[in-house]
C-alpha cells in the first residue's frame, strides 16, 4: 500500500477543499447544462461578492445569519444533537427582534439594539428548547421534532405577518417598520453591510472560549462523546442537552434578529431562505471547528450573494446555487469517511 | 485418525503474532480444551477453525482431508460450528426463528413445522427448550441450549465453545457438562475454550495450553493439575494469593435498609436488602451476572430511583468503579487528563473563574499517572490508546483520588490479564488498609474469596446469605449463587 | 352530510398516499437498520423525474416508471453512503434531501420554463363495477386509480412477507441483530442495500403520485415536509406496514380538514391548518415516545466503527 505523504497543518482541512471543489467541478456541469459559461459564471459570482466594495457588504450582510445559525448547529453537534430547526428558530427570533421592535417605543438605541437581540435570542432558545425537552426526557428524536417545527414556525409567522402585526394598507404582507432605535447601523456606508456581522463575529468568539475553554464546554464534549459515562460521573445528561439545543435555538434566533433589525427592518413572510439548511452542510463541513465555521460561512455568503450577478450577467439561474450548496453537503458527507478508507498519512 | 488436525497455523495482524506455527489434533468423540490467558490466541485460533480467519501459513486438515474455508459458512458447511462467548442470537425473535435464520431456500415458511422440527431435534439431544419463546424472554442458560441447537441443526460434527461456563450458574454449568458428554458420545467433537483450570479438569479430556500464541503443552487431564496447568500458561510463578492484613473494622460507613430497587425495564431487581458496612472492610458480593448487583451498586452511587427503603452514606465521598470501563468508565475520545477530571471539571483548582485551568490539569494528571503508574506516552494520550490494564488504572486513579470513604467495584478485574488483575487487587486492598469500605462485585469466586472480608450472596435479588470469608467455602457459595439452600 | 363525509374520507385518502408510499418505503429501510431521512428527497426526485417525463413523452406511465428508478437510484446512493463508506445514516439522509431540492429546483427552471410546469397528463382513475357503488367505501376505495390499488396491495403484501416469510425474517434479523445474521453466512450489506433501495423505489412512486394524480404539475420543495411526517408516522405505527399506513390516513385527515373546513365557513386563518398535520404529528410522537421501540440496530453502522 502506498501512502501519500502529506503537510500536517494540510490534512484536516484537505476532506473539505476537495468537497468544495468537487461540488463547484459538478456545479460547472450544471452551469453548461444550463447553456452558459462556467467560466464567466463563477467569475462573475467571486469577483463580485468578494472583490466589489458593495458585493462584498452583500456577503457580509449574507454571511451574518449563516455564521449565526451555524454555530447553532455546531454547538448542539458537540453534544451530539442534530439540529435540523434552524430555519424554524430563525424565523421566531426575527418574530421576537421585531416585537420589540415595534412595541416598544422611547428607548435609546443602546438599549433598544440590545434588548431586541435578547428577545430575539430568547424566542428561538423557546424553538429550541422544545426539542430539547422532548429529547431530554421523553427520548424523542429531535431530528423529526426539529423538521416538523419548522413548518409552524414558517406558518406562525405568515400567519401574524398577514393580520395582527400587518401594516396597514400595505400592498403585500409585511409589518411596519421597526423604530429606528431598534435598527443596526451600517458599517459600510454606501452598501448594505450591517453591524450585525460584528455580532455575529463576537458571538463566535465567545462561543470560541466557551466550547475549548470553559467546564460548560467540557461537559458538552463529554456527553456528546459517552453520555452513559458522563452520566455515571455526575453531570445531567438531560440538562446538557436542553441547554445545548437552547443555544442552538437561540444563536438562530439572533440570526433571524439581524435580519430584522440590520437588513429588513420589518417583518416579512419570508424571513430565511434556507440558511437553517445551509447551516447544517457549514457546520458538517468545518468539522467542529469555529473557525472553520466563519471561513465556510463566509464562502457560502459569497456563494448567494454572487449569485444575482452571475444570474443577470451570465444568464445563469439561482438555483444552481442550491444545488452546489447540496453537494457540497453530499461530497462533505463522502469526505468524512476519507480519515478511515484512505491512504493519506502525515 | 484425527478429526481435526492443524498444521503450522500462523496468523499475523500487522506485527503482532497471534498464533505462532500452531500443530494440535483432535481425535472424534474426545472433549478438548484449548487453555491460555487473555491476549494468549486462544480466541484467534478458534476463528481459524471456523472460518472467520484464514491462517497465514498453515493447513487444516478435517478426517484427514486438507481444507481451505474462506468464511463461516463454508466452515458450517463443513460442519464446524462455534458458539461464541457473547450469544448472536436475536432477542425479539422465537427460538424457531433464531435457528432456521439463515437456512432456508424457498421464500415461504411453515412455523408450524418447523417448530415440531425444533422441537423434536431438541428432544433427541436432551436439550429442554420451548420453540415458540421469545429468545429475549429466556435465561442465559436457556440461551445458551439454543445456540447449540442452531449448530446441531446445522449438522456441526465439531463444536467451538468459546468460555461457555462464563455466564451460567454452577447447577448451569453441571447441565452443560452434560450435554456436552451426550454429545461427545454421540460421535460429536468437541473443543471448549477456557481459562477455568478446574473446570478443563473436570470435563475434558486433553488440553492444550497457550501462551503468547504458540502451543505450550498437549496432555491429557488425567495426567495433570491445576497449579501444573497456571504455571504453564503464565510461565511464571504467579503468587495465586494475596496478601491481605487482617480486619480492624471502623465505624459504619454505608447503611442500607429494606432496600428495594426496580432496573430499566421497572422490574423489581434488588428486594429488601439490608446490611451495615464499616471502614475498613470488605464486603464481597457474589452471584451470577443478572441478579440485581448492578441494579445495587447504581442505588448506592445515586444512579437508580429507589422504590423502597433507604441508603445512608456520604456520597461525596463515594468512588465508584464500573464493570464496562470503556462504555461506562471512560470517554474514549478523551485524553488521560481529561478522563481525570471527569467528577471534578467543575472545581478548584480545574476550573477558577469560569474557565479550565490547563496548568493545574496537566500537573494534576502528571502526578497522577506517576502514582499509578499508568504506562501512558503522556498525559495527552487519548484512552482508547491504552491497553485494558491502564485504562482501569485510570478509571481507579480518577475514582481513589479523593480518598473516598466508601468504594463500590463492579468487577473491576475484568477482561484484565494477571498482572493487572493484581495490581487493581492489591490497590483496593491498599484503601481497605487506610480505613476505606469496599463493596466489591465479581463474578469470580475465587477473587470474591480472596478479597473479601465478609461474603453476601446474591440471589435473585436477594442476599441469600452473608458469610464470613474466611469460614466459608467455594462450594457453599457456589450452591447458593445458584438458588441452593444452605 | 354523507356526502361530505364521504368527500372528506376520500380527500384524506388521497392526501395519505403520497405519505404511505414514503413511509412504507422507509420501513423496509428502518426494519433492516438504516434510518432514512431522505425520503423527502425520495419523494421529491420522484415527483420531478415523473413530472418530466411525463412532459416529454405524453405518457404517465413512463413518467412513473422514471420515478420508480430515480427514487431507486437515490435509494442507492444512500445505501452506498451509510452501508459501504458507513457514513453516519443522519448525515447521509440530510445531504441527500439537500441536493434533490437544489437540483429539482435547478432542472426544472432548465425544463419548465417558468419553474413550474403547464397541466400534466393525470392518471385516470379506475373504476371497479359493482363495488364501486356502496355507500362510503366505494368511492372511497373502488374508484381510485392504480397507483392507490397498487399502494394497498404492497401494504397487505407488506405484512405477509414481513412476517410470514423466510426473506422477511432475515430482514427483521438484520435491523434487530445484525451479528446474528453476519455470523449465520447471509450478508448484511446485501439485505441492506436491498431494502434501502425498495424504499427509495417506493418513495419516489409517492413522488409521481403528487405530481400526476394530486396536483398534475411540479412546483419546487412540493414535498413539503411530507417525508419527514411519513417518518412520524412510520414511529407511532410502530414500523408495523398496516399501522404506519393508517397513521397516514390520519395525518392526511388532518390536511384535508384544512380544506374542508374553509368551505364550512368556520373563519381560521389558513396557516394553522397548514400547521395541522405537522402539530398532529409532533404529538402523536410525544404520546408514543419510550413506547414506540425501534429495530435495535436502526442506525447503527455494521460493522461498528471503532472509537
Amino acid at each position: 500500500m502506498n501512502m501519500i505523504r502529506v503537510h500536517p497543518v494540510v490534512l484536516p482541512i484537505l476532506p473539505p477543499l476537495i468537497a468544495i471543489g468537487s461540488a463547484l467541478l459538478v456545479g460547472a456541469g450544471l452551469i453548461l447544462l444550463a447553456g452558459a459559461s462556467p467560466i464567466t459564471a463563477y467569475t462573475a459570482l467571486f469577483q463580485e461578492s468578494l472583490s466589489t466594495y458593495f458585493g462584498f457588504g452583500n456577503t457580509l450582510t449574507k454571511m451574518t445569519p449563516l455564521l449565526l445559525t451555524s454555530l447553532g448547529v455546531l454547538v448542539a453537534l458537540r453534544a451530539g444533537q442534530f439540529n435540523i430547526g434552524g430555519e424554524g428558530q430563525i424565523y421566531l427570533g426575527a418574530l421576537g427582534s421585531a416585537v420589540v421592535g415595534l412595541y416598544v417605543q422611547g428607548i435609546p438605541a443602546l438599549i433598544h439594539i440590545p434588548l431586541a437581540l435578547f428577545a430575539g435570542f430568547s424566542f428561538g432558545a423557546l424553538w429550541g428548547l422544545i426539542p430539547g425537552y422532548l429529547k431530554a426526557i421523553r427520548g424523542v428524536n429531535e431530528v423529526i421534532t426539529t423538521l416538523l417545527l419548522n413548518y409552524i414556525a414558517i406558518n406562525l409567522v405568515s400567519y401574524l405577518v398577514q393580520h395582527p402585526l400587518q401594516e396597514p394598507g400595505a400592498p403585500s404582507p409585511y409589518s411596519p417598520l421597526i423604530a429606528k432605535t431598534a435598527q443596526l447601523p451600517i458599517i459600510l456606508p454606501g452598501s448594505l453591510a450591517h453591524a450585525g456581522i460584528l455580532v455575529a463575529l463576537v458571538v463566535a468568539g465567545l462561543l470560541w472560549v466557551l466550547l475549548v475553554r470553559s467546564p460548560l464546554g467540557y461537559q458538552i464534549s463529554a456527553v456528546g462523546f459517552n453520555p452513559i459515562a458522563s452520566r455515571y460521573s455526575g453531570i445531567s445528561v438531560e440538562r446538557t442537552i436542553m441547554l445545548v439545543m437552547s443555544l442552538a435555538g437561540g444563536l438562530a434566533g439572533l440570526a433571524g434578529a439581524t435580519e430584522v433589525m440590520g437588513l429588513k427592518y420589518r417583518l416579512f413572510e419570508v424571513v430565511s431562505s434556507g440558511y437553517g439548511f445551509d447551516a447544517i452542510a457549514i457546520a458538517f463541513l468545518s468539522r467542529g471547528s469555529v473557525l472553520g465555521v466563519v471561513l465556510t460561512s463566509l464562502f457560502f455568503a459569497a456563494l448567494r450573494s454572487g449569485a444575482n450577478v452571475m444570474q443577470r450577467s451570465a444568464g445563469v439561474p439561482i438555483t444552481v446555487i442550491y444545488a452546489i450548496q447540496g453537494l457540497t453537503m453530499l461530497f462533505i458527507a463522502i469526505s468524512l469517511t476519507v480519515g478511515r478508507h484512505s491512504h493519506l498519512k502525515t | 485418525m484425527p478429526y481435526l488436525r492443524l498444521e503450522g497455523i500462523t496468523k499475523c495482524f500487522g506485527s503482532f503474532i497471534a498464533n505462532d506455527n500452531i500443530n494440535l489434533s483432535v481425535e472424534s468423540g474426545e472433549i478438548h480444551a484449548i487453555l491460555g490467558e487473555n491476549g494468549a490466541g486462544k480466541t484467534t485460533l478458534m476463528n481459524i477453525i471456523s472460518g472467520l480467519y484464514q491462517p497465514d501459513p498453515g493447513k487444516i486438515y478435517l478426517q484427514e482431508k486438507l481444507v481451505k474455508m474462506r468464511s463461516p459458512s463454508e466452515a458450517i458447511k463443513l460442519g464446524i460450528g462455534m458458539l461464541h462467548q457473547h450469544f448472536v442470537l436475536v432477542p425479539q425473535l422465537t427460538v424457531t426463528e433464531n435457528i432456521i435464520l439463515g437456512t432456508l431456500n424457498g421464500l415461504q415458511i411453515n412455523l408450524r413445522q418447523k417448530h415440531l422440527e425444533i422441537a423434536a431435534l431438541s428432544q433427541t439431544y436432551g436439550l429442554e427448550i420451548e420453540p415458540t419463546a421469545r429468545v429475549g424472554d429466556l435465561p442465559v442458560g436457556v440461551q445458551q441450549r439454543v445456540e447449540i441447537l442452531k449448530l446441531l441443526y446445522r449438522q456441526a460434527k465439531l463444536l467451538i465453545l468459546d468460555e461457555p461456563t462464563a455466564v451460567l450458574t454452577p447447577r448451569e454449568v453441571e447441565l452443560l457438562i452434560n450435554i456436552l458428554r451426550q454429545l461427545a458420545a454421540c460421535g460429536h467433537t468437541i473443543m471448549f475454550i477456557s481459562h477455568k483450570l478446574q473446570e478443563v479438569i473436570k470435563l475434558c479430556d486433553t488440553v492444550t495450553v497457550l501462551r503468547r500464541g504458540k502451543v505450550v503443552a498437549n496432555v491429557s487431564t488425567k495426567e495433570t493439575t491445576p497449579q501444573q496447568l497456571a504455571t504453564l500458561m503464565v510461565e511464571r510463578e504467579i503468587a495465586l494469593e494475596l496478601h491481605k492484613s487482617p480486619v480492624s473494622l471502623g465505624k459504619v460507613v454505608l447503611s442500607v435498609q429494606n432496600l428495594h430497587v426496580a432496573n430499566q425495564q421497572g422490574i423489581v431487581a434488588v428486594r429488601d436488602v439490608s446490611f451495615e458496612l464499616h471502614s475498613g472492610e470488605v464486603l464481597g458480593i457474589a452471584g451470577v451476572d443478572g441478579n440485581g448487583q448492578r441494579e445495587l451498586a447504581d442505588a448506592i452511587a445515586g444512579l437508580q430511583t429507589i422504590n423502597q427503603g433507604k441508603i445512608q452514606l456520604n456520597r461525596k465521598s463515594l468512588g465508584y468503579i464500573p464493570e464496562d470501563r470503556q462504555t461506562i468508565g471512560l470517554v474514549l475520545q478523551f485524553s488521560i487528563a481529561q478522563n481525570l477530571i471527569l467528577k471534578a471539571f467543575k472545581k478548584f483548582p480545574f476550573c477558577h473563574r469560569f474557565l479550565l485551568q490547563r496548568e493545574a490539569i496537566r500537573n494534576h494528571a502528571q502526578s497522577v499517572i506517576q502514582l499509578f503508574d499508568i504506562r501512558a506516552m503522556g498525559a495527552d494520550v487519548k484512552v482508547s490508546q491504552l491497553s485494558g490494564g491502564n485504562q482501569q488504572k485510570v478509571v481507579l486513579a480518577r475514582e481513589l483520588t479523593e480518598t473516598p470513604m466508601l468504594i463500590v467495584a463492579m468487577q473491576p478485574t475484568r477482561g484484565l490479564d494477571v498482572g493487572a488483575t493484581k495490581a487493581v487487587q492489591q490497590r483496593l486492598l491498599a484503601e481497605r488498609d487506610r480505613g476505606a469500605a469496599i463493596v466489591y462485585i465479581s463474578t469470580e469466586l475465587e477473587e470474591i474469596m480472596a478479597m473479601s472480608d465478609r461474603i453476601a450472596v446474591m440471589y435473585e435479588g436477594e442476599f441469600v446469605a452473608v458469610l464470613d470469608a474466611q469460614r466459608t467455602t467455594v462450594e457453599e457459595i457456589g450452591l447458593l449463587m445458584g438458588g441452593g439452600k444452605r | 352530510m354523507t356526502n361530505f363525509f364521504s368527500d372528506y374520507l376520500v380527500s384524506s385518502l388521497r392526501l395519505a398516499v403520497p405519505l404511505a408510499f414514503a413511509a412504507l418505503g422507509g420501513l423496509y429501510s428502518e426494519r433492516s437498520g438504516v434510518l432514512n431521512i431522505a425520503l423527502e428527497g425520495m419523494l421529491l426526485t420522484g415527483a420531478f423525474t415523473s413530472a418530466v417525463a411525463t412532459f416529454y413523452t405524453h405518457n404517465v406511465w413512463f413518467g412513473v416508471l422514471a420515478a420508480f428508478i430515480s427514487g431507486g437510484l437515490v435509494g442507492l446512493l444512500h445505501a452506498f453512503l451509510s452501508v459501504s463508506l458507513r457514513v453516519d445514516q443522519l448525515v447521509s439522509g440530510l445531504a441527500l434531501n439537500l441536493v434533490a431540492a437544489g437540483l429539482t429546483s435547478f432542472l426544472a427552471r432548465l425544463v419548465f420554463s417558468s419553474g413550474n410546469t403547464q397541466r400534466l397528463l393525470g392518471i385516470k382513475p379506475i373504476i371497479i363495477p359493482g363495488l364501486a357503488n356502496l355507500p362510503l367505501i366505494g368511492p372511497l376505495l373502488f374508484q381510485q386509480d392504480v397507483l392507490v390499488y397498487l399502494l394497498l396491495t404492497l401494504i397487505a403484501l407488506s405484512t405477509y412477507v414481513l412476517f410470514y416469510t423466510s426473506l422477511g425474517l432475515t430482514l427483521r434479523a438484520v435491523g434487530e441483530s445484525p451479528k446474528a445474521v453476519d455470523t449465520s453466512g447471509i450478508s448484511v450489506q446485501k439485505v441492506r442495500y436491498l431494502a434501502v433501495i425498495v424504499s427509495g423505489c417506493l418513495a419516489g412512486l409517492g413522488g409521481a403520485y403528487l405530481s400526476l394524480v394530486q396536483v398534475k404539475y411540479f412546483a419546487e420543495g412540493m414535498s413539503a415536509g411530507k417525508g419527514f411526517i411519513a417518518i412520524a408516522a412510520l414511529i407511532f405505527g410502530k414500523w408495523h406496514p398496516i399501522a404506519s399506513a393508517l397513521a397516514c390516513f390520519l395525518f392526511g385527515s388532518t390536511e384535508a380538514l384544512q380544506l374542508r373546513i374553509q368551505a364550512l365557513g368556520v373563519n381560521i386563518p389558513y396557516q394553522f391548518l397548514t400547521m395541522l398535520p405537522y402539530i398532529v404529528a409532533i404529538l402523536a410522537l410525544i404520546g408514543l415516545a419510550g413506547r414506540s421501540t425501534p429495530p435495535a440496530a436502526l442506525g447503527v453502522s455494521y460493522p461498528e466503527k471503532r472509537a
